[in-house]
């Protein structure tokens, strides 16, 4: 009778329909739209999460089980054990998703990986605006060094990985954006008709459009590139729809930037001082009565810099059905620079549309249209920054009138910088549409037929005037010039793919290509002058009197046939292969020589799938992986293997009579620079990948270095373009990502660093030449065979002679006490070039960074600092303003001049007939650095504060360059006047100066 | 997937791939904004364009623009420089402290005579090939050659002993050649360059500023006289071979002086009747005006804006009888302003290539004067100098002096001895050819430069007597031997 009770009231329980509410949020306590909640073993009874991560499901019975998921979380069961509120909180995968990387040509995953790539992530990237996509790497890729050249919004930023393999042909990696390798060098998007320099033709590519951003470094990955793959491969994928609901993303930045530090100049009565020391230490009069009356006078660099804004808005929509999705992004982004009258504006809109046409047929396309602008000034040569350091501070920016002084009036060359930024314009203007489609086919089961068409197109226009009342346009009367440029890329990529699994342990991938690609570019310019209205500017070139150079024009084409392959095998996933080649034919090369052939072969070993890692609770992966190759290196100009005749030109009678006159000799044996490289490598991963570890060593030799041959000018030439000689750089890469601390508090932390050797190992006939790096009147750059790139050769100094000193049985018979001691090197008594030793090596011994993270219910801090540490700097700057001779304004560091009474001064004894202008080692400095770059807080807003709609926003404050610790005295110790020229690195003269800045802003989707 | 949609797919691609067949096209590169030497020397005026390329140097700071003044007058004992001025090179060249690596000028002038060689070379060997007319062909290559001894002959008083290139560089092999001795540069080069120009140049240029006869005869007078002189010493034959060939141009009746000293310097009256060779210049074409105006037209005196740099020296101008009609030519101490008429005055400054048209319209740095490599004037102090040192003073001798003398409205000379007249043609020649980038080499091959560096104020060594070979081809060739104590 009981028991006939008991199981009446059992079945009745079993019977009751239990209604069963919550809300899900993940570990970091955010609600969790859109998670499946269903009913074990009655999947057909399901709902999802709204909104605000609320579900209401009525279950079978008390005892059901409901289960929840949720991509990228663990899946969890919930028994119902008749509670009607069960509050669900949704774990990570502990075992993060098997990352897929994309490699050339495909994608794999990364625990598949046989080549040293690094992947650099883009979370968090919309907190610092960038205005190019190179600064998102920086410190944040083992061996990848990456160096703004100049501070200027859009200026060029060089970025060298694993070391310089070249010295004439280019250094610069290839850039690959959803597969089309796209035209990063910047003279291929510049009419040069503006004055500092062209844009970064990156730029044009807004950063906040990337998803994932690949470093390929060795031959196994970057080979299937070939010829443009020595310098390493940089793919960029940027973000596309998800079939979906459509997603809005919005983020817009707002900052504020300020010059980081200001160099010290003399101040007016200082100045004076200086001046009349330096004239009466050589027997002439004085100049100025009574200097200490000057008292300040104008500092020049308050006038000429200022605090300067920055803002960048994204806006994107993507989404999809039907088998199609899309991901539509524009963008704003607006810098203005901390010199007067210098700015970029970017505006930029991307589509990409990827279409299931059928279930065996796809298609996509993207179209990235963008337009950029940028004005900018010279700040080098008789540029703002230089003129800004040397006028004269008793001068006042403007008279009482309120007219521009003119000129400096210690020299004659250098007018008023101040009238020079904000008088003259010098604008340039780029356009760039690129687009990519493609059609795939699979034919077979496996089989994939692809074929691609991109275009790359820019148009710039560069526009210049200098009005006839600042000092640059005086006498021309208003000088004017236009340049125009237009530049194409075609290319055409077919392949086809094909992957089969033999006796279920063997997988092996195949790949076979065919490419074509085309580029031209076309420019034009005209340069005038003789204006008698300013007004017209450059809008009116006819309005001028007479043409300042003639006008030109110019163009160029190249093109490439290639053929690509790979295998990759891999057995029981334990064991892979990787089999790679390409064959490129480039135009640019001799007639003897126009085919180069570039293969590679890779292993690796995952012993963490071996029985008796495999279960292994400490070790998630340990691979070791292997590879050597090689790969080309085609980026020079065109025409270089030919002889070519110029235009010059005579006048006979009142007419220019055309003259042609040989500037070139031919080479046709110019040909590919080739680069062997080998590398051995660990991934590995512990504790639930709490712990993950990269380390290669790579060994890589360059040969058949493209070299201008500097010629002895009775053969008529300078130069000539040779392969000839070879350099090698070997190192050392490690990288350690953490998750030191987990839970509702976490702290992660990224860490990489690398050590690249490099050796210039011979020159063909020579042991040494010296580089054309003229700055500022001195040839301080060498290549030395048996020494890396990178060297500076000249005097070396030991401080200055004093009173009591025996110079006349000296080297320097004529110099007087307080006069640069230099070292007789060669011990002849003379002192001369023969003089000349090793004062500087501009290759750092080591560089890295490191980023920590730590995240407290919602909030987060990013920390993030790198540097680079041994390099040195050419401080050109030293020559002008640590010279006192009286003539250039000077560092406050020449307050320490010798006087007799002041024998032990750093600084030697003003004179105006001074006469050291030799390369010598006061100019070089160590250029070690290190910089906290990003400081960076943010809050995720919790539903409390949201919108309807609103599924998630942050808002962020960034500070940028905050601190940098180093001993270097110029501007900054990330600097080059020569650009991204890497046989000429480390240099500095009248550097644009770098800021710091502050910034805030939110990122809202819905 | 079916078959019908398959098949044309893989044909499609199939054919593709096959159909870029003519893949070695498609590889090659032409040139569109260049010429090639496959396409080029072929017609007459691809000749003469080959031409005008060596005449092209004459026209550039190089040489005759710019670098030749501190180099040949400014350090010589008739120019100085401003005083005041800072620029490390000219203060170092002005006061003989400089050395190899920072002797900018001297480096230009080597590099302008080597690129003027090679443009030659190319005429010479090219154009000598051609297969048109013969006349047209020989003409060509005798002012090219002609050329090639202007630049060597400049060159080798500079430096000494020098890389000796006679034929156009086709390859990169075997650049790197020795220094041949200064004399075989005269026997090999030199002399036999400018015989076979004066033999097949014609009397009357083709075109006004071109080589004729009498330049390449004028020039070989001018080698003579110098070979005769130091270094070489090569003495009386010299002298002699040298008033022969001053002679034979004398004779020819083809040049006479100006009445006017100042017409041989007025840009309107260009390639006149003085002018035996001049480098051409011409302020209407962009790139090929003169900046001698600009060089020596003093600064900062509101009178257009010069820079003043060359400035006579108070002995060269203590020197001049005050009569000498040169006198207002050769340099000013005072200038009407444009604007208004007044009198401006200031330090004494060259005015030989003062352009008034190019003053007036406010734009000093672009004049047409053309800077006279050769003037007839300078065939006859070549004739007078001569023929004192073969026979002493003749009747010859003082005809010719007394030409350049009368003109300039001094007393004709007589009855000198021979070391008298001797100096009497130094000092002409010092009166004359003010910052005509002659007064160094005079200096040099008359024995007087050590004296009159010293008179000068300067610390003078030996090794001045040459300039030093540029570092950088001291850096680039290892054959180079520097010169002495440098």
């Amino acid at each position: 009778m009981v028991s006939i009770v008991c199981i009446g009231q059992l079945l009745q329980a079993q019977d009751r329909k239990v209604t069963v509410s919550g809300t899900v949020r993940d570990s970091l306590g955010l609600l969790l739209p859109g998670v499946t909640v269903y009913e074990k073993n009655n999947s057909s009874n399901g709902t999802s999460t709204n909104q605000l991560g609320e579900y209401r499901i009525t279950v079978s019975s008390g005892q059901s089980v409901l289960v929840f998921s949720y991509v990228g979380l663990v899946p969890q069961e919930q028994p119902v054990n008749n509670r009607t509120q069960i509050p669900v909180v949704l774990k990570s995968d502990v075992l993060e998703i098997e990352n897929v990387v994309v490699i050339g040509y495909g994608t794999v995953k990364k625990s598949d990986l046989t080549g040293s790539v690094s992947s650099v992530t883009m979370e968090g990237s919309e907190m610092v605006p960038r205005s190019s996509v190179e600064q998102m790497i920086q410190g944040k890729a083992a061996g990848v060094l990456i160096s703004t050249t100049s501070a200027k919004p859009g200026g060029a930023i060089s970025v060298k990985i694993r070391g310089n393999n070249s010295i004439n042909a280019g250094n610069e990696p290839l850039y690959v954006i959803d597969g089309f390798p796209v035209t990063s060098n910047e003279w291929d998007l510049s009419s040069g008709m503006t004055s500092g320099g062209p844009v970064n033709p990156l730029a044009t590519i807004d950063p906040n459009d990337i998803e994932s951003l690949e470093v390929l470094k060795d031959a196994s990955a970057t080979a299937i590139y070939g010829a443009r793959a020595t310098n390493g491969v940089i793919l960029i994928t940027t973000r596309r729809g998800k079939t979906g609901k459509m997603k809005i993303d919005a983020n817009y930045t707002q900052g504020i930037q300020k010059v980081r530090k200001k160099l010290d100049m003399l101040n007016a009565a200082q100045y004076a001082t200086l001046v009349n020391e330096a004239l009466v230490n050589e027997g002439l009069a004085p100049k100025y009565p009574n200097p200490d009356s000057l008292g300040v006078g104008t500092d020049w660099q308050d006038a000429l810099f200022r605090q300067a804004p920055t803002s960048d808005l994204n806006l994107s929509f993507s989404g999809g059905q039907n088998g199609a999705t899309y991901y539509m992004s524009t963008n704003y982004y607006k810098q203005q620079g901390v010199i007067l009258n210098t700015n970029l504006d970017r505006i930029s809109m991307r589509l990409g549309l990827d279409m299931n046409l059928k279930p065996w047929l796809a298609a996509g396309t993207t179209l990235n249209l963008s337009n950029i602008v940028s004005n900018n000034t010279e700040t080098a040569g008789w540029g703002v920054v230089n003129t800004a350091l040397m006028f004269n501070p008793i001068l006042p920016v403007r008279d009482e009138d309120g007219a521009y002084t003119l000129m400096n009036d210690r020299t004659i060359f250098t007018g008023n910088p101040v009238a020079l930024a904000n008088e003259a314009e010098s604008r340039s203007n780029t356009s760039r549409a690129i687009s990519n489609s493609y059609l795939q086919a699979t034919l077979f089961k496996n089989l994939v037929l692809r074929s691609t068409i991109g275009i790359d197109a820019g148009y710039n226009k560069e526009v210049y005037y200098y009005p006839s009342y600042i000092l640059a346009g005086m006498d021309a009367k208003g000088s004017a010039g236009i340049g125009n440029l237009f530049n194409y890329s075609l290319l055409n990529e077919n392949t086809l793919k094909y992957k089969v699994t033999l006796a279920k342990k063997h997988d092996l991938d195949f790949l076979a290509g065919f490419t074509v690609q085309k580029a031209r570019n076309e420019v034009t310019r005209v340069a005038v002058e003789g204006f008698s209205e300013d007004i017209l500017r450059y809008n009116n070139l006819g309005a001028a009197a007479k043409i300042a150079s003639f006008p030109s024009s110019y163009a160029q084409e190249w093109s490439m046939l290639s053929y690509l392959g790979r295998i990759n095998y891999s057995f029981a996933n334990k064991f892979l292969v990787s089999l790679n080649g390409r064959i490129d034919g480039s135009s640019k090369f001799g007639s003897g020589n126009k085919y180069g052939f570039f293969p590679s072969v890779a292993a690796a070993y995952k012993i963490s799938q071996e029985k008796f890692l495999a279960n292994s609770k400490v070790v998630n992966l340990l691979k070791i992986r292997m590879s050597y190759g090689s790969t080309g290196n085609q980026e020079i100009a065109c025409y270089q293997s030919l002889a070519v005749l110029g235009v010059t030109s005579y006048p006979i009678g009142g007419n220019n009579v055309i003259g042609y006159s040989p500037f070139q000799i031919s080479n046709p044996d110019l040909k590919w620079e080739t680069t062997n490289q080998f590398d051995v490598g660990i991934d590995a991963a512990f504790f639930k990948n709490r712990i993950q570890i990269t380390a290669d060593y790579y060994f890589k030799k360059t040969k058949d270095l493209l070299l201008y041959v500097n010629l002895p000018i009775s053969s008529g030439y300078t130069t000539a373009l040779q392969n000839i000689g070879s350099v090698q750089n070997q190192g050392v890469e490690f990288s350690l990502s953490t998750k030191n601390i987990v839970g509702a508090f976490t702290w992660t932390t990224d860490f990489n660093i690398a050590f690249n050797r490099n050796k210039l190992l011979n020159l063909a006939n020579e042991d040494a030449i010296p580089i054309s790096s003229r700055i500022n009147q001195l040839d301080p750059g060498w290549l030395v065979v048996g020494m890396p790139i990178g060297l500076f050769y000249g005097l070396k100094t030991d401080g200055l002679w004093q009173e009591g000193d025996d110079i006349a049985n000296s080297a320097q018979p004529h110099a007087k006490p307080g006069d640069i001691r230099y070292v007789d090197y060669n011990q002849d008594s003379v002192i001369n070039m023969n003089d000349r030793q090793l004062i500087g090596k501009t290759e750092p011994k080591f560089f890295g960074g490191i980023t920590n993270v730590f995240s407290y219910r919602g909030f987060e801090l990013v920390l993030f600092l790198q540097g680079t540490y041994g390099n040195d700097i050419w401080n050109g700057n030293l020559l002008s303003h640590q010279y006192p001779n009286g003539l250039y304004n000077q560092f406050t560091t020449v307050l320490d001049r010798w006087t007799p009474e002041n024998p032990d001064a750093k600084v030697q004894r003003a004179s105006a007939f001074m006469q050291d202008a030799f390369e010598m080692d006061r100019f070089v400095e160590d250029g070690s650095y290190l910089r906290l770059k990003t400081i960076s807080l943010s809050y995720e807003l919790t539903n409390l504060f949201m919108m309807r709609g609103v599924q998630s926003c942050r808002i962020f404050f960034t500070g940028e360059n905050l601190i940098t610790l180093t001993n270097y005295s110029g501007y900054d110790p990330e600097v080059n006047y020569f650009g991204k020229n890497y046989l000429a690195a480390g240099y500095d003269w009248g550097a644009y100066p770098s800021v710091k800045s502050y910034h805030f802003g939110f990122k809202l989707s819905f | 997937m079916k078959t019908k949609t398959k098949l044309p797919i893989i044909l499609m691609t199939v054919s593709c791939l096959l159909g870029l067949n003519s893949c070695e096209d498609f590889l090659k590169e032409v040139p569109e904004s260049f010429i090639t030497p496959e396409n080029f020397y072929r017609t007459e005026s691809d000749a003469y364009a080959a031409t005008i390329a060596a005449y092209s140097q004459l026209n550039s700071y190089d040489l005759f623009n710019n670098h030749l003044w501190p180099t040949i007058d400014m350090i010589s004992d008739d120019i100085d420089l401003r005083p005041g001025e800072l620029t490390p090179d000219l203060v170092l060249l002005e006061n003989l402290r400089f050395g190899p690596s920072d002797a900018d000028r001297p480096t230009a002038n080597f590099n302008g005579c080597y690129y003027g060689i090679k443009d030659a070379n190319i005429v010479i060997s090219r154009v000598a090939q051609m297969s048109i007319d013969s006349t047209l062909r020989t003409g060509f290559v005798a002012e090219a050659r002609f050329l090639r001894a202007l630049y060597y002959f400049y060159a080798v008083r500079m430096f000494g002993d020098l890389p000796k290139v006679t034929m156009e560089t086709k390859s990169l092999q075997n650049l790197k050649i020795p220094r041949s001795p200064a004399r075989e540069i005269y026997e090999e080069v030199i002399i036999p360059d400018l015989i076979f120009a004066g033999e097949h140049l014609k009397a009357i240029a083709p075109e006004p500023g071109r080589a004729t006869q009498g330049a390449a005869q004028s020039l070989l007078a001018s080698v003579y006289l110098t070979m005769a002189g130091e270094p070489l010493n090569l003495g009386a034959s010299y002298f002699v071979l040298a008033r022969d060939k001053a002679r034979e141009v004398i004779q020819s009746n083809r040049y006479n002086l100006f009445q006017n000293f100042v017409d041989a310097f007025d840009p309107k009256k260009k390639n006149g009747i003085e002018h035996v060779f001049d480098a051409q210049f011409d302020k209407s074409i962009v790139g090929r005006e003169s900046i001698g105006m600009w060089l020596h037209w003093p600064r900062n005196i509101g009178l257009g804006n010069g820079l003043g740099l060359y400035m006579p020296s108070k002995s060269l101008m203590n020197s001049f009888d005050k009569t000498d009609k040169r006198i207002p030519v050769t340099w000013k101490t005072e200038y009407p302003r444009q604007k208004d008429g007044k009198i401006i005055k200031f330090p004494p400054h060259i005015w030989k290539f003062f352009d008034q048209e190019a003053f007036e319209s406010g734009n000093i740095p672009k004049a047409s004067n053309n800077f006279p490599i050769i003037r007839y004037a300078e065939v006859l102090l070549i004739m007078a100098e001569a023929e004192n040192e073969v026979s002493g003073p003749t009747a010859d001798g003082y005809e010719a002096i007394n030409k350049v003398r009368t003109r300039a409205g001094l007393s004709a000379l007589a009855g000198l001895s021979q070391d008298d007249f001797r100096q009497a043609v130094y000092l002409e020649r010092r009166h004359e050819f003010v910052a005509e980038c002659k007064k160094w080499f005079d200096l040099i091959r008359t024995g007087r430069f050590i004296k009159a560096m010293t008179d000068d104020g300067k610390l003078v060594e030996e090794k001045h007597k040459l300039f030093p070979i540029p570092q950088r081809e001291m850096d680039i060739n290892e054959l180079l031997i520097q010169n002495p104590d440098y």
